[in-house]
């Protein structure tokens, strides 16, 4: 190889562009399937959402007492972050995709603060839910939660709880390892320029 | 610079060669920089949409290749058992990218062009693709200043990695 000193980048370049075969099939295949799996996953948190809000105004609305009506606050307050969460994450995920490579580095790392609180705060509420359904079962007693409208109550919380921890988690895996996986190698390339 | 926004397909036929190549110097195995393409297109596909035609489309691609190759770098490094940087891993399930490389020159440039740092390769590879310095520092997000900088440094790394596989 001739010349293969970077000073002819022009001829290098007309080198380089030579390569990167054409074959879109794999590429829009991927979309299609990418794009089934979002409707899915969609589908699954619109779920989640709207099964927090209406076991949320359920127990507002049949709840034996006060305490029954406030686990369904709880609810439909948990059910509210989540959505804002999720609709937040995206929008996130998209913005740092498209800004300048430097500035989408800079902006991960507000965006890891951010995410750090949100995820605290997620799971502080998620606690307060469980514990809160511990609490209300033992003042009621055992008896009030099996069979009826307690037992769907029961199972409505439990239920909602279970689906909400485990939107959550799946946001906090991906979202928040992500981003600290970025400030890593920011660090990395600070280090190393 | 004024543009339209095109359609998913249009932007992929056009761009998917840069798609690609930036793939390719990030991923040294083959599949893998075929998921990576793959991984590219489909935050193409995201973030297509919010293409405002501030800047050319090329750079637009060239910006989210980048970016989505940086969070891949990430995941690698995550999972040491995925090291990308592992230049000299060019096994037998090459991809087609790989596969096209089949001149022993591109395959010296491009192994040469995965040794650099990661903030070299990152000029490296957009000046390679003809893009101007303005253009490479509107991508980055660097002056102009800087991004000329980094690449007279990325240029005598390069020329040192080139020699040596000579």
């Amino acid at each position: 190889m001739s010349g293969t000193g970077p000073d002819d980048l022009d001829r290098l370049g007309a080198l380089w562009r030579e390569g990167g075969a054409s074959n879109a099939a794999p590429l829009l295949a991927r979309i299609a399937r990418e794009r089934r799996k979002q409707m899915l996953l969609l589908a699954a948190e619109g779920l989640v959402c709207a099964g927090g809000i209406g076991v949320g105004v359920w127990l507002i609305a049949a709840g034996a007492d006060a305490v029954e009506r406030m686990l369904g606050g709880l609810a439909l307050l948990y059910a509210a972050f989540g959505a804002g969460i999720t609709q937040w994450s995206r929008t996130a995920l998209v913005r740092r995709l498209v800004r300048p490579v430097q500035t989408c580095v800079g902006d991960a790392r507000g965006d890891a603060r951010l995410v750090r609180r949100l995820v605290a705060g997620g799971w502080a509420i998620l606690g307060a839910a469980v514990a809160f359904v511990a609490v209300v079962v033992a003042m009621h007693g055992p008896s009030r939660y099996a069979s009826g409208t307690g037992l769907a109550v029961l199972v409505a919380a439990v239920l909602f709880i279970a689906a909400a921890a485990w939107s959550h988690w799946r946001f906090a895996r991906r979202r928040a390892g992500e981003l600290e996986g970025i400030l890593a190698l920011h660090r990395e390339l600070e280090g190393g320029e | 610079m004024t543009e339209a926004v095109p359609d998913f397909e249009t932007a992929l036929a056009t761009h998917e060669g840069l798609i690609r190549r930036i793939a390719a110097s990030y991923e040294a195995d083959g599949a893998r920089a075929e998921d990576l393409a793959q991984e590219i297109a489909l935050a193409l596909w995201r973030a297509l949409p919010r293409f405002r035609a501030e800047s050319s489309l090329r750079t637009f691609v060239a910006r989210i290749a980048h970016n989505r190759a940086v969070a891949h770098v990430v995941r690698a490094m995550r999972n040491p058992r995925l090291a990308e940087l592992d230049e000299t891993a060019r096994g037998e399930d090459a991809g087609p990218e790989e596969e096209a490389m089949t001149s022993s020159e591109r395959r010296r440039l491009l192994g040469a062009v995965r040794r650099l740092p990661l903030g070299h390769r990152q000029v490296v590879t957009l000046f390679l693709e003809g893009f101007s310095m303005g253009e490479i520092a509107e991508t980055l997000g660097l002056s102009e200043n800087n991004a000329a900088v980094r690449m007279n440094r990325a240029r005598v790394r390069l020329r040192e990695l080139l020699g040596a596989s000579r």
